[in-house]
């Protein structure tokens, strides 16, 4: 039998254990309870959170938050932190995304999706704003400070500047209307062409050609080479040219020229009747004789008609190439309502813009051009908050039956002692 | 592609059709000289109709008084505007003739002035080389019409290309004939009709 202080030391141990028992169940408990952040209060909340990790935390926003808080949160979610979000109005998407033209003019196209009430700014002021919400572009010459502000924040795209690039493009083919009215289409965009029309081809091409045309093909100066037919007189190393990063376009028939057999994007698989009187739609092109084509493996389709691909671009090395499987193309510029002649022209340089490359690289983005999307990238989608019941744990079973046992320990003691 | 189709304007004015046989004569020579695909038949378009759009090349010749109808003046402009090549010949080669006064007050109209081309003018090279000018036709050196051998054409530009070229110098009398005949000429004397049609395909 133990002595009398033996068995008081026996029982203030055991309750000493409960305690320390139930005080790491009372800390493990709070530590484990969600702490709830409002949009409001970033800086201290995320401060506090990181400081004293915490197993879970709730965020509440009335706004999108911008990229600092974000890349914060996405921090904290890597170091264990189980973050979630919930907003109790609708977040209205917005965005803006700001891309150089690529064309002889230079210049930059804006693409903004806007709500009701949206301005677009750039350092001069503003430049305009939503009556009505929607995707909206424009033309400017400078992206500097564009910003597009709403009530649910601010989309800044990734500075761009107009790049510099090759104005040159060469125009080959058989003469004929096609030929001479894309030339011409892209002259009057302020592309430089060298045009290169066989007008006899036996017993030796004979043609009309420009004296630039005489040239070997060069990146540094010639943006690309427009191939109109599978009959056009293909110019030496055309491949390696594009393999360089020079652009070209096979037009009409084009995919089916020798010459880009071993790069062309797509293969030439049957004909896709016109449309008459589609000129004057919303769909011009619709009005072409096309070419359906097969896109290749890595290729990617431009331009559909229905089912049938018609346009088709891949990448060759550093360039791109594309086929354009539309005939007599001219009829949109000849023939077409008001204002063909500008929209066949701008469709065209756009064209070769697009397989042109850029000069000059686009800056690090720095911006915050689709808030909205780069919150759900970032963080997912929001969750109903639940705090308590999603994120409650079980208390710890081995100090809870600790606790018990030593509780029961010194009771027995104490009982087998008379007391009470 | 389409092919190239030869286009005889009709006007409401004056003898349109006074050279019917100048279409098959260029279109046979187009197939001689060159590869262009060629339709094997020209095609008469009425000057103010909407079906000029879809040819960008156009030939009008006559002997009398030209007057233009408001509707064929504007036709013809907004077809040089998009792009179309008018080959205007004086049937009389005559430069105090009623052709010539007249239309060229109304080409002036529509198209502004009309220049003498230069000899080195890359239509006389488009094809057939002509160092020194238009060649000359055998009416001219007949001393036939105003007994003048007329060494140019006449041009008005749109947007730095020619889009009238016109002449004095009868090539509507020269061409005017079954294009079999050409086996009795030394040089055939169509030739400068390919480089008006390739320099219209070209530029």
């Amino acid at each position: 039998m133990r002595s009398r202080t033996e068995r008081r030391w026996l029982e203030r141990a055991a309750q000493g254990i409960a305690l320390v028992c139930i005080a790491l169940l009372a800390v493990g408990e709070r530590a484990a309870a969600p702490r709830s952040v409002r949009g409001d209060a970033w800086s201290d909340a995320l401060g506090a959170a990181t400081r004293l990790p915490l197993p879970a935390l709730d965020v509440t926003v009335d706004a999108i938050p911008g990229p600092v808080e974000r890349a914060w949160l996405v921090a904290l979610r890597g170091a264990g932190t189980a973050v979630r979000w919930h907003a109790p109005t609708v977040l209205s998407p917005f965005a803006m995304t700001l891309d150089p033209l690529g064309t002889p003019g230079g210049g930059l196209t804006w693409r903004a999706l806007a709500p009701r009430g949206a301005a677009v700014r750039d350092t001069a002021g503003e430049l305009w704003k939503a009556s009505e919400g929607g995707p909206v572009e424009a033309t400017v010459v400078s992206g500097a400070g564009l910003a597009l502000e709403t009530a649910h924040g601010t989309a800044r795209p990734p500075g761009v500047e107009s790049p510099l690039i090759a104005r040159r493009v060469r125009v080959v083919g058989r003469a004929g209307w096609e030929a001479r009215f894309v030339a011409e289409a892209l002259r009057t965009a302020g592309w430089t062409v060298e045009s290169d029309f066989m007008v006899t081809m036996t017993p030796a091409p004979v043609g009309v050609r420009s004296a630039s045309a005489r040239t070997a093909l060069d990146t540094a100066t010639h943006a690309a080479v427009v191939l109109v037919g599978r009959d056009a007189v293909a110019p030496p190393r055309l491949g390696e040219f594009l393999r360089a990063g020079g652009g070209v376009i096979l037009l009409g028939d084009a995919a089916r020229h020798p010459a880009a057999a071993a790069w062309t994007p797509a293969t030439v698989v049957g004909a896709s009747p016109p449309l008459p009187g589609a000129l004057a739609s919303s769909s011009p092109r619709r009005a072409f004789m096309g070419w359906r084509l097969r896109p290749g493996d890595d290729a990617v389709v431009i331009e559909r008609r229905e089912a049938d691909a018609l346009v088709v671009a891949r990448r060759e090395g550093l360039g791109r190439a594309m086929v354009v499987g539309y005939e007599d193309t001219w009829r949109w510029q000849l023939e077409g309502p008001e204002g063909s002649s500008a929209r066949y022209s701008a469709w065209w340089t756009a064209l070769v813009a697009s397989v042109s490359r850029a000069g000059v690289t686009s800056p690090a983005p720095a911006g915050d051009p689709v808030p909205l999307a780069a919150w759900f990238a970032a963080l997912g989608g929001p969750e109903a908050v639940r705090a308590t019941e999603a994120l409650a744990r079980p208390a710890d079973p081995w100090l809870l039956g600790g606790a018990l046992l030593s509780l029961v320990v010194a009771w027995l003691s104490r009982r087998l002692r008379g007391l009470p | 592609m389409s092919p190239f189709t030869f286009v005889t304007l009709q006007y409401d004015s004056g003898d349109w059709d006074s050279a019917p046989l100048v279409a098959a004569n260029v279109i046979d020579s187009l197939a001689r000289y060159t590869n262009l695909e060629v339709a094997p038949a020209g095609r008469v378009v009425a000057l103010g109709s909407p079906e000029l759009l879809a040819y960008p090349f156009a030939f009008l010749t006559g002997h009398l008084p030209v007057r233009f109808t408001a509707q064929e003046r504007a036709g013809l402009r907004t077809w040089l505007d998009r792009g179309g090549f008018l080959f205007v010949d004086d049937h009389n080669h005559d430069v105090d003739g009623m052709f010539h006064k007249t239309a060229m007050e109304e080409l002036a109209a529509v198209a502004g002035p009309l220049p003498k081309l230069a000899t080195n003018h890359p239509l006389y090279r488009a094809h057939f080389r002509w160092p020194d000018g238009p060649p000359n036709t055998s009416h001219e050196l007949n001393g036939w019409g105003d007994n003048l051998v007329h060494d140019y054409l006449r041009g008005a530009t749109r947007g730095g290309r020619l889009a009238v070229c016109y002449s004095n110098k009868d090539y509507s009398s020269e061409w005017n004939f079954h294009p079999d005949n050409k086996r009795f000429y030394a040089i055939d004397n169509t030739r400068f009709a390919v480089n008006l049609v390739v320099y219209a395909l070209t530029h």
